[in-house]
């Protein structure tokens, strides 16, 4: 087990490395000159020049790649070329509000996930089955933008229940520890501001947790339907067990991997994919800040912000194959 | 049930938090880059920058006319080479550090002496560069405590309307020595308001100035907060989680003027949106060709259309609330006939082929630069004129328009510092047809450009408001540009927010802001 892990990580560096490769030369080849796009309007020659000189640009890339490369491995991601600021501070800025509303966007997505798949596969062929299936093809095909402005006009217009926007109300004060504000307002002892901090995260959590939950409901249906018609099953319900034992104990159990393995993907989906819900909610994560990054064509930043994220979901991939051990014991990893 | 009492419980929490003491949110599409004036060069960084530093010198509500700042008055040696100012007593930066000489030339010299100890950060001083400053200014030099004075290398007027801009804003030289690269992120200055906390893209929260020289701010705290969806942003202010926000969609002017809560502020914008001809190809060398091209263009019908009324037609390459604008310009009307005879008379009958370029990305001048070209694309055919419509990713556009690679390019401009200068000199001056080029019509005119030298040499603003109605009349007659639009600038406020005033460069004060009760 602890080879298999150790391998595992060991394997993160190529993929890591692959990754920086790819991200270097992609935001370096696109076209659109970073200190063109940051002078605009007012570039003039000397300004440009000493803007390139400034960041580099006019080496030639190979030199660019190994110094950046270099940099990475004494874990120096570089500054933002907009900012002037650590990208890595940058990122940390951020990333916990990102980490926030995925894991708050991901519990909504399970309970309801599991909860419609379980319920329409048990009651196979009845409305049950048939209200699930077709609420959660529409909640994989609805677009987020509108998801997320009818959830505002809805629930926070026309029925002001929570807020607009914004991770905060504008007059709540939360000392930053680890930036996941439900954690320090904890810390702090600050009830009114946690439940603050849970109050804006509601709207934008069910937003980006929508299609996960859809995606989610139907794998956790296929499977347990698939388990289902296994001899174990037959035999635990041969046995007299509870529906509730047979279901929940036996069945679902080995139905969980593929679930396990959807949920692990939709996390990563997430990471990178919650720029629409960002922006509907002024939530300040790392989605947006990397697509204002492209605009800005803010090379250190994409490079790093994408290193991160990427890193983040081979992380998760890895607890998610853990996991499986645990699920179904018949899973051995490497020769023990 | 239980969730209901949740929620009550939830809703009670918060309800009990609110209000605390008198604050001001002001709602903006995007987050500040960074909070070191003489750094920053987007207009997110320096609205918040308005408010914690000042200028030596400031402009008079609502206009472009100089006022003092923190300099109390100031005076150009006989040949206009040496500039004395005189300082501001008894002002304290808000770490306690006096204002005085010392600061003003800490802040300036900053940004051109190369062996400056902060000369070298992380990033460039942009503005400082992209204003010529190291072309104008000499040296800065303390003569007393509160005396300064500041060495041209010639006499240049318009270098006064550079001291209001956030660049030269005076810095606390402790902060600066204190934080260094990071003082972006700690500002201090002298300004109404001081800085509390920053939330990246989240909010920046000041708060009122205990020791303000001026008049104290009406307001307790102001915070800037960023959402980016336009939409989401005006039902935050339908709702009173905002008081202001900038930046319409002109979708949203009936529903804003329709809510007796919020009032409407517009102005016109201190820009021009335009189109440019390259007078180095063929066929805008001909002068009945560029003036048949500025009759062919309905700017009524973009500005319906495009703007929905958000904007001005242009006759001048100046905006109107600028000084010296020139009313008497009559401007090219629309009128297709007119133009089909001016292009016979180049001997084009039938009219011609050629490219109009056009902007990918919208700009403050010219939200919808693609359809703006459409339309105009339209207009020429009806005169015979086929224009194809050439389009590039922004940062290519700007290089290739800048080494004149176009037939007709759109682009615009918005004013820096007030100055007639900011706008004529650098955008149709033939020294702004070096490569990369502001002037992309290559427009030289040797007329032109001995007016806007003799008015850079001025420091009578009454003479130099003659030189720039001169120049404006000489570039109308030539028509290097169909100017297009100055598009207009609003904001939306709760209307029990009172005191705001837009100013032309677009700058955001808040020190005269109240809250009704």
């Amino acid at each position: 087990m602890h080879i298999y892990i150790l391998k595992r990580l060991l394997a993160l560096i190529p993929t890591l490395l692959g990754i920086t490769v790819l991200v270097f030369f992609m935001v370096h080849l696109v076209p659109g000159d970073p200190a063109q796009i940051m002078l605009g309007e007012r570039a003039s020659a000397e300004s440009l020049a000493a803007l390139r000189r400034d960041l580099g640009l006019d080496q030639p890339l190979h030199i660019q790649f190994g110094r950046y490369l270099s940099d990475l491995l004494q874990g120096d991601l570089g500054r933002s070329i907009k900012s002037h600021e650590r990208v890595s501070v940058e990122l940390m800025a951020r990333f916990p509000a990102t980490m926030e509303l995925t894991f708050a966007s991901m519990v909504f997505a399970c309970i309801l996930g599991i909860g419609a798949g379980v319920a329409s596969a048990v009651r196979r062929g009845t409305w049950w089955d048939y209200i699930g299936m077709t609420a959660s093809l529409a909640g994989v095909s609805v677009p987020i933008f509108w998801l997320g402005l009818l959830l505002i006009l809805a629930l926070a217009v026309s029925l002001p229940l929570f807020p607009v926007s914004g991770r905060l109300s504008s007059h709540v004060f939360i000392p930053t520890w680890t930036g996941f504000y439900l954690i320090d307002s904890l810390i702090a002892g600050d009830l009114p501001s946690f439940g603050d901090a849970l109050w804006h995260l509601i709207l934008p959590g069910i937003t980006l947790g929508t299609v996960p939950a859809a995606v989610i409901a139907r794998m956790t249906r296929s499977s347990l339907l698939e388990v289902l018609r296994e001899d174990y099953v037959r035999t635990a319900w041969a046995k007299g067990l509870s529906e509730r034992v047979v279901i929940l104990r036996h069945a679902l159990k080995n139905a969980f991997i593929p679930v396990l393995t959807v949920i692990s993907l939709q996390f990563g989906y997430l990471l990178g994919g919650a720029v629409l819900t960002e922006s509907i909610f002024a939530w300040p994560g790392v989605g947006r800040w990397l697509l204002l990054s492209v605009y800005a064509r803010d090379f250190r930043a994409i490079q790093g912000g994408v290193i991160i994220v990427a890193t983040t979901f081979v992380l998760i991939n890895l607890i998610a194959d853990l996991l499986y051990a645990w699920l179904d014991p018949r899973i051995k990893y490497g020769k023990e | 049930m239980a969730r209901y009492l949740f929620l009550a419980i939830l809703m009670l929490i918060t309800a009990c938090g609110q209000q605390t003491g008198r604050t001001v949110v002001f709602g903006r599409g995007g987050d500040s880059v960074g909070l070191d004036p003489a750094l920053e060069t987007d207009g997110e960084s320096f609205k918040v920058c308005d408010n914690i530093y000042e200028t030596l010198i400031a402009f008079l509500p609502e206009r472009t006319d100089l006022a003092p700042g923190l300099a109390t008055s100031w005076q150009a040696s006989e040949d206009g080479l040496i500039w004395t100012f005189k300082l501001r007593e008894n002002v304290v930066f808000h770490d306690g550090t006096p204002f005085n000489a010392d600061a003003v030339v800490f802040s300036l010299a900053r940004q051109f002496k190369p062996d400056h100890p902060f000369h070298k950060v992380e990033g460039a001083y942009q503005y400082w560069s992209s204003m010529s400053m190291s072309d104008i200014v000499k040296d800065v030099r303390k003569i007393d405590d509160l005396t300064v004075s500041v060495d041209l290398k010639r006499p240049n007027a318009p270098f006064l309307a550079n001291l209001t801009m956030n660049f030269c804003a005076i810095v606390s030289p402790t902060a600066v020595e204190k934080w260094g690269a990071d003082f972006a992120r700690h500002p201090v200055g002298t300004g109404p308001f001081r800085f509390v906390e920053w939330i990246k893209d989240d909010r920046v929260v000041l708060e009122r100035n205990p020791d303000y020289w001026g008049p104290a701010p009406k307001i307790d705290r102001l915070i800037f907060r960023s959402i980016p969806e336009n939409s989401v942003r005006l039902i935050a202010l339908t709702q009173g989680s905002i008081d202001g926000m900038d930046n319409l969609v002109p979708d949203f002017l009936p529903t804003i003027e329709a809510d007796e809560n919020l009032t409407l502020l517009s102005q016109p914008g201190m820009n021009v949106g335009y189109l440019a001809m390259n007078m180095d190809k063929e066929p805008f060398q001909d002068l009945n060709v560029r003036r048949a091209i500025n009759h062919a263009i309905n700017k009524q019908s973009l500005i319906d259309n495009l703007y929905q009324g958000l904007a001005i037609p242009a006759v001048n390459p100046i905006p109107p609330t600028l000084w010296s604008y020139r009313q008497e310009t009559p401007g090219y009307e629309y009128d297709p006939e007119k133009a089909r005879a001016l292009l016979s008379d180049a001997g084009f009958p039938d009219g011609f082929k050629t490219t109009l370029w056009a902007m990918p990305v919208p700009r403050p001048y010219m939200p919808q630069p693609q359809k703006i070209a459409q339309a105009i694309q339209a207009d020429l055919q009806i005169v015979g004129i086929e224009a194809e419509i050439v389009t590039y990713e922004w940062g290519t556009y700007l290089d290739k328009v800048q080494r004149g690679q176009h037939d007709m390019a759109l682009l615009g401009w918005t004013g820096d510092n007030g100055d007639p200068d900011n706008f004529l000199y650098v955008l149709l001056d033939k020294s702004a047809t070096q490569m990369p080029a502001n002037n992309i019509s290559f427009y030289r005119s040797d007329p032109l450009h001995d007016v806007l030298v003799a008015a850079q040499k001025e420091s009578d603003k009454a003479k130099r408001t003659a030189l720039y109605q001169q120049a404006q009349e000489i570039v109308f007659h030539d028509a290097p540009w169909v100017p297009l639009v100055h598009a207009t600038q609003t904001a939306a406020f709760r209307t029990r927010v009172k005191g705001f005033k837009l100013h032309p460069t677009g700058s955001k004060w808040f020190h005269d802001v109240m809250i009704e009760e």
